[in-house]
């Protein structure tokens, strides 16, 4: 029996290129787009396509929303689901690839890494590979996971990572909590490359350093105050 | 303390213990179902009042307390007051956060749509 592959994108105001994203997957995969309470035409834009297309009443970030995806698929069987990313900054080729080291590895993450191929981080703006040298430290001291990449959002999880997995951080941070729960929950995890392509669109939609910050503080909040 | 305290009240005293009074009886309504709150509340309201009527005291207990002047006092207190204030509604605030998400990812789930998914599906299957 094949497994049911669930690709969740998480998207918020993605409406330009959200149809070309989803277009780039094919047609093997099931696609859940979580559309983050877009104020552009995104619901338009992805109307005619062959998807899941559910919609937040308001923004509640992007742990929300993969959060929603999440639960959705578990509730619709999925035995693998991948997070990508709807800015079109993820390689459709790796997630093939990614499956298959899940299965050959017996692990029930993958993590993408900018930072195990020279090209790879070589394609990473200067200020923002300085920024992930950082965070990788930060995540580091705070879930005991050193990992090569930090905030990568490209990640394989089998249903059991699906099941364990719950996050709580509604933004940013999710990509540390991530961490600290598959630590929590001795989930077997490992890391692969991945080429994330720099377009001038996702350079701008994406985080800023002032974001790395809110970050922190959120994942100080979550840890200490909740 | 000084033996000879004057309990009369002066205008403003007076209109100040009024108005700390209506606040008293605004806050037992508006923390409905909240012991706690109401009786945190009551208790700055009348420490207050017991502040505006004898205005040595606090200056007696922050001289006891090696504070120095009265009005110090009354200001550590109503900063620390203010940051625990903070700290308990911001708590409150992360609280709701997280039952407006449910409702939202309920919802969302709920009312998913998937225009042409299962026929294709279906013809992927034959």
């Amino acid at each position: 029996m094949t497994d049911q592959v669930f690709v969740i994108i998480p998207s918020f105001n993605e409406g330009k290129v959200i149809r070309q994203t989803i277009r780039s997957l094919g047609n093997q995969y099931t696609v859940v787009l979580v559309d983050d309470a877009s104020t552009d035409d995104t619901a338009n834009a992805v109307r005619d396509l062959p998807i899941y297309y559910l919609r937040h009443d308001i923004n509640l970030g992007q742990g929300a929303a993969l959060q929603t995806g999440m639960d959705f698929a578990l509730q619709q069987g999925a035995d693998i689901v991948v997070h990508f990313d709807a800015d079109g900054q993820h390689n459709p080729a790796d997630i093939d690839r990614f499956i298959s080291v899940l299965k050959d590895q017996k692990v029930d993450i993958v993590l993408g890494s900018r930072f195990m191929r020279q090209d790879d981080f070589l394609a990473i703006p200067r200020l923002r590979r300085l920024l992930l040298r950082v965070a990788r430290i930060v995540n580091g001291l705070l879930t005991g996971l050193w990992l090569s990449d930090a905030h990568n959002g490209f990640r394989v999880m089998n249903r059991q990572a699906l099941r364990s997995i719950q996050l709580k951080e509604n933004r940013m941070a999710h990509a540390t909590e991530i961490l600290m729960q598959i630590r929590r929950k001795h989930l077997h995890f490992i890391e692969c490359p991945t080429h994330i392509i720099y377009t001038d669109y996702s350079q701008v939609k994406g985080q800023r350093w002032q974001g790395a910050i809110d970050i922190l503080i959120d994942v100080f909040i979550n840890k200490y105050f909740r | 303390m000084n033996a000879d305290i004057q309990f009369t009240f002066t205008p403003i005293q007076l209109l100040l213990s009024i108005l700390l009074l209506v606040i008293a009886v605004a806050s037992l309504r508006l923390f409905r179902n909240r012991l706690l709150y109401r009786l945190f509340f009551v208790a700055i309201v009348l420490t207050g009042i017991v502040f505006v009527s004898i205005p040595e005291l606090p200056y007696y207990i922050a001289n006891r307390l090696g504070v120095g002047r009265g009005v110090d006092l009354v200001f550590y207190l109503l900063f620390t007051g203010f940051l625990l204030l903070i700290a308990v509604l911001y708590r409150r605030l992360l609280q709701h956060d997280v039952i407006i998400t449910q409702i939202i990812r309920q919802n969302a789930i709920k009312n998913y749509t998937s225009p042409n998914l299962h026929n294709q599906a279906r013809q992927q299957n034959k």
